[in-house]
């Protein structure tokens, strides 16, 4: 094995082997335990870092007014993000004044704008052509940071992962704004069977996973198969082979416990027909045939008998109905509510929730796979469990996650636009980008994956704390030196702290206080305090008014880019990175 | 050259390391153990773990060309049958490769071979077919990844990717400056998981703390007490827990690639990286990602910093729909799956190209396989759907170029299920030869890298002994 020699030459301290108990970071979780672990943090930090983007100034405030202690508190709070009533005008607002072009189009008009170019306006070909999809990125953006249905928001990315979809490809970009408003924010908090067959019928997904061109008895499986294997019942139900006898059924039921590949054979075949109107030269030569909608072609279902999971579908039915039996079979079983109340668990708590929760939700899940709300009842029943509230530090925040909880704490001013050239946001996202989790890049259809040890990485990490020292050094397009930037904590600092009291050890605190509503160890702290004091005692006020050369007093050397750099720190620290 | 067994400061070392490794011609690891190099026992190498991620379709890179196996071809691939006068035929074989493996979509067959087909035509590439799992069978992606990765075929519980337990039974590797393994790819790939020493970088160029303020950025030596604000990273990243010892490595690793310059050298930048015998890494096309991070590994092999085994991925060749029919000689024509092939082996022969001027291609040796193969017959899109076995690749000079393992055939009654390539050669058994052959792992430890699996020791001769 290798040995460290390296590190310890040159000084850096070793990796610590004692094992650190009772830090307030413990998830009650952990593998071991040698003392009962201390409290965890307060309802309000759990809720606002795992069912929101993080806290914005006065949103821990705001939650513990919600009741007398942080049961009912946790419980209004999930009750008002709940609410499809909410107000969300502000954030509306800034999505309206954002100047946007494609996220009203109708499907037909993206069609005809960014695919035909029908008016020659040069919109079919880049970058206009990924307008939809680039626009649907920064209005993501801004429900991130400024939208007060945080919880929904986190939905919306749950689904949009879980029914992934590569929104940045030549053939579905033009088309993304459709799946994104009209497929997956209307069901997000509603009912899966609708969503999934709202999934199933878009062009975006129609023509990512090849179902638009599946056809008759040589089908593609493509769609079929991440249908079963990824969106309903999940690859822990998968019986490799293609002998569906091979299968017991569920206890007390007709139904077979998972899928085999015959199933998903049958189910393409179920799917057959299922395509868009994109002018196939099959297809009457009238424009109504070239829209880009959703289109049902009989010439291309497989009409025979189909065999899906120990169903029998009768030959010959009416149009649709073999790939709506196919997802109502999928939908009630109690395979698909598991998998997803699994993944639901974990996005909410960490990875590895309880099971009796899991099984809980489960009941719930498959008992309403009917009702319009379904969704919406299973969240409130997993975020007011007790693992819920017990749980913190078992999960790892992305990247994307990251971002918008420092764009949120230091009330960042956004105005993200898809400029063709190099602008502060197109510089901010290649960033995240190379961290691996920009919105809607992710190539395969299994979505960003949902685990602690997947985010954990060298190459996520590092890249992460890059874009964290970049972010608070960008300003507007056009904003000349010595303006305003996207994240402006030196006017925030200087608003808040009068300058006497701009001391780094307040300076910090203050920070430390908005960004993590909690204390975080000394350790870190230190660093960061060390850094922007540099010579100057702890509690010296600094002079955070000016910004220039001075090599012989550190404390004033560029000492308005030293408290910025200050601020990037604080993100770069392990207590960042829990939720 | 200093050898990294002795201690010396990082950035004295990568002075006198960098100029003496790229001017040199002659193979400089200075970990080599002499009594090895003399070829008294086994050498040890770099393994280069090339994934194929979606699935290739072996059928379609390494071609029937003639025989029973082109007949059953001829009647049961349809619309995706390459005609023979469009492939490259590999040797005097029975079969030949995708054009593109050996030309771009303007060279005709005739024009020489080039990339990867010239690599086969020179002894470095050994085709292993009928490769897969050959005791599970499983048609997900997410599945077969995971069984092949970890190491377990069947079982995807577990915590350690075949690689971690491979560093775990190498005794006899360098003491590393940084890490013995690195990870390509802005996700860390399950083969390596369960291993904190494992460094995962998508890109050399860009693994560097630099978005402050240039007055902080980086430590100005010429102002008495000056430090960049990277430096108070890595002190923030102690304790115990799986975080933190992956961000405390993230921040070594940070501050070790700084003082690399990962960029191509050039008249902006002429303390970049300048590859050997003049080999040209992708800049356009699919291979670009993959050629640059191929490139960042021929940099840190010759840096001689201990890299002894790196994982890397090449993706999108789940190819359900419009695969593409090459039509070698006529420059624009549509072809998916060669676009593919081209980047792949562009990539490759630069890789090869770059090492070989220094003489390293002696000591570095490329094992790439995919999850499974494709199905025989297409489906409707012009594509082809999962299956199940399918080609392995090796490449480099202590490699038995030509075929190995024993192609199952494409007849109906050989086909698995009816309708797949079947596996013949365990995934387990190629890669288990390099380790014993070519990384100096005993035979017997092969049980733990592979657990339930039997190395056969007699092999596929796929790689060179010594």
């Amino acid at each position: 094995m290798s040995v460290t020699s390296r590190r310890a030459f040159i000084g850096l301290t070793s990796k610590s082997s004692s094992t650190q108990k009772g830090t307030p970071s413990s998830s009650i979780f952990a593998d071991s335990f040698e003392s009962p672990p201390p409290p965890g943090p307060s309802a309000a930090i759990i809720a606002l870092n795992r069912m929101a983007y993080g806290p914005r100034p006065g949103d821990i405030t705001a939650f513990n007014a919600l009741g007398a202690d942080d049961s009912s508190r946790l419980a209004a709070y999930v009750e008002q993000q709940l609410d499809p009533g909410l107000d969300d005008s502000a954030c509306e607002a800034r999505i309206s004044a954002g100047g946007y072009t494609t996220l009203s189009k109708t499907m037909a008009q993206l069609w005809s704008d960014h695919v035909r170019d029908r008016d020659n306006l040069g919109l079919d070909n880049y970058p206009y052509r990924y307008y939809p999809c680039a626009e649907s990125e920064c209005a993501k953006m801004l429900r991130a940071v400024y939208s007060r249905r945080q919880l929904f928001e986190v939905t919306v990315d749950f689904w949009h992962n879980h029914f992934n979809v590569l929104g940045w490809n030549f053939d579905i970009a033009p088309l993304f704004v459709q799946y994104d408003r009209d497929v997956i924010r209307p069901n997000a908090f509603g009912n899966f069977r609708q969503m999934l067959e709202a999934v199933a019928a878009s062009p975006s997904m129609l023509q990512f996973l090849d179902n638009k061109s599946s056809r008759g008895s040589s089908f593609n499986e493509n769609f079929a198969r991440e249908l079963c294997e990824l969106h309903t019942l999940g690859v822990d139900n998968y019986y490799p082979g293609n002998d569906p006898n091979t299968i017991p059924n569920l206890p007390g039921e007709s139904i077979a416990a998972g899928y085999c590949d015959n199933d998903v054979y049958e189910a393409a075949r179920a799917l057959t027909g299922w395509t868009m109107r994109d002018d196939h030269w099959e297809f009457p030569n009238t424009p109504e045939y070239d829209t880009g909608e959703f289109l049902y072609y009989p010439d291309w279902h497989d009409v025979a008998s189909k065999y899906f999971l120990h169903r029998f579908i009768l030959a010959n039915q009416p149009a649709m109905k073999d790939a709506r039996d196919v997802f109502d079979v999928l939908c009630q079983h109690p395979g698909t509510a598991s998998h997803i109340c699994g993944k639901l668990c974990r996005r909410f708590i960490g990875d590895n929730p309880p099971q009796t929760l899991i099984d809980s939700a489960a009941a719930l899940w498959r008992q309403h796979w009917q009702s319009a709300d379904q969704i919406t009842r299973v969240l409130r029943h997993i975020l007011n469990s007790d693992a819920f509230r017990e749980t913190w530090g078992g999960k790892v925040k992305r990247p994307w996650e990251a971002l918008a909880h420092a764009m949120r704490a230091t009330g960042a001013e956004i105005d993200p636009q898809p400029y063709p050239d190099w602008n502060p946001y197109g510089n901010l996202l290649n960033l995240l980008q190379q961290s691996g989790n920009r919105p809607f890049r992710w190539p395969t259809p299994d979505g960003y994956p949902d685990r602690a040890e997947k985010w954990s990485g060298v190459s996520t990490l590092a890249q992460t704390w890059r874009m964290m020292s970049r972010l608070f050094e960008l300003r507007p397009p056009g904003e000349p030196e010595g303006g305003i930037y996207l994240c402006d904590v030196v006017a925030q600092t200087n608003a808040a702290l009068a300058p006497a009291a701009r001391s780094a050890e307040v300076i910090v605190d203050f920070w430390i206080d908005r960004i993590y509503s909690q204390s975080i160890p000394a350790s870190r702290r230190t660093q960061v305090l060390d850094f922007l004091r540099q010579n100057a005692p702890a509690n010296e006020a600094l002079e955070t008014t000016t910004n220039s050369w001075s090599a012989n007093d550190l404390k004033q050397h560029y000492t308005q880019s030293r408290l910025r750099s200050a601020v990037a720190l604080l993100f770069m620290t392990p207590e960042f990175y829990r939720r | 050259m200093t050898s990294p067994r002795f201690p010396v400061s990082r950035r004295n070392f990568l002075k006198g390391c960098c100029a003496a490794a790229v001017a040199s011609s002659v193979p400089a690891l200075g970990w080599i153990d002499p009594a090895k190099a003399a070829g008294s026992g086994v050498q040890h190498d770099v393994l280069v773990y090339l994934f194929l991620r979606g699935g290739i379709d072996g059928l379609h890179l390494v071609v029937p060309y003639a025989g029973a196996d082109r007949t059953a071809y001829e009647a049961k691939r349809n619309d995706l049958v390459i005609p023979t006068s469009r492939l490259r035929r590999i040797g005097s074989s029975n079969w030949g490769w995708h054009p593109r493996a050996g030309g771009a979509a303007g060279d005709a067959i005739g024009v020489p071979n080039q990339w990867l087909s010239r690599l086969y035509d020179q002894g470095r590439v050994a085709i292993i077919q009928g490769a897969g799992m050959s005791s599970t069978v499983t048609r997900s992606h997410f599945d077969a990844q995971a069984f092949i990765e970890f190491g377990t075929p069947g079982n995807k519980s577990g915590a350690q990717g075949w690689i971690s337990r491979y560093l775990a039974n190498d005794f006899d590797m360098p003491s590393p400056m940084l890490s013995n393994a690195f990870g390509f790819g802005s996700t860390l790939q399950t083969s390596l998981y369960g291993n904190s020493d494992v460094i995962s970088i998508a890109s050399g160029e860009d693994f560097r703390l630099d978005g402050f303020h240039w007055s902080w950025d980086d430590t100005d030596t010429g102002i008495n007490g000056h430090y960049g604000a990277h430096l108070r990273v890595l002190p923030m990243w102690q304790g115990a827990s799986a975080l933190e010892q992956s961000g405390h490595a993230a921040a070594d690793a940070l501050e070790f690639m700084r003082e690399i310059d990962f960029g191509l050298q050039s008249g902006s930048n002429t303390d970049g990286y300048l590859p050997g015998g003049g080999a040209v890494y992708p800049t356009s096309g699919n291979g670009v990602t993959l050629g640059n991070q191929l490139r960042n590994i021929a940099q840190l092999v010759k840096l001689d910093m201990g890299l002894t085994v790196a994982a890397v991925d090449y993706g999108f060749w789940d190819t359900h729909e419009s695969q593409g029919m090459p039509d070698p000689g006529n420059p624009n024509h549509y072809d998916a799956f060669g676009n593919l092939t081209e980047g792949l082996a562009r990539a490759l022969d630069a890789f090869y190209i770059d090492l070989h001027a220094a003489g390293l291609m002696d000591r570095v040796t490329v094992v790439i396989q995919s999850e499974f193969g494709r199905r025989f017959r297409p489906n409707d899109s012009g594509g082809t759907d999962h299956g199940y076995g399918n080609v392995m690749l090796a490449l480099g000079n202590q490699v038995n170029g030509g075929f190995h393992g024993s192609f199952p055939g494409l007849d109906d009654l050989s086909l698995f299920e009816g309708q797949d390539v079947a596996v013949t050669t365990d995934f387990r058994q190629i890669i288990a030869e390099a380790l014993v052959k070519r990384q100096g792992v005993s035979g017997g430890a092969i049980g733990n890298i592979f657990p339930g699996f039997s190395y056969s020791a007699g092999g596929s001769g796929v790689f060179k002994t010594g």
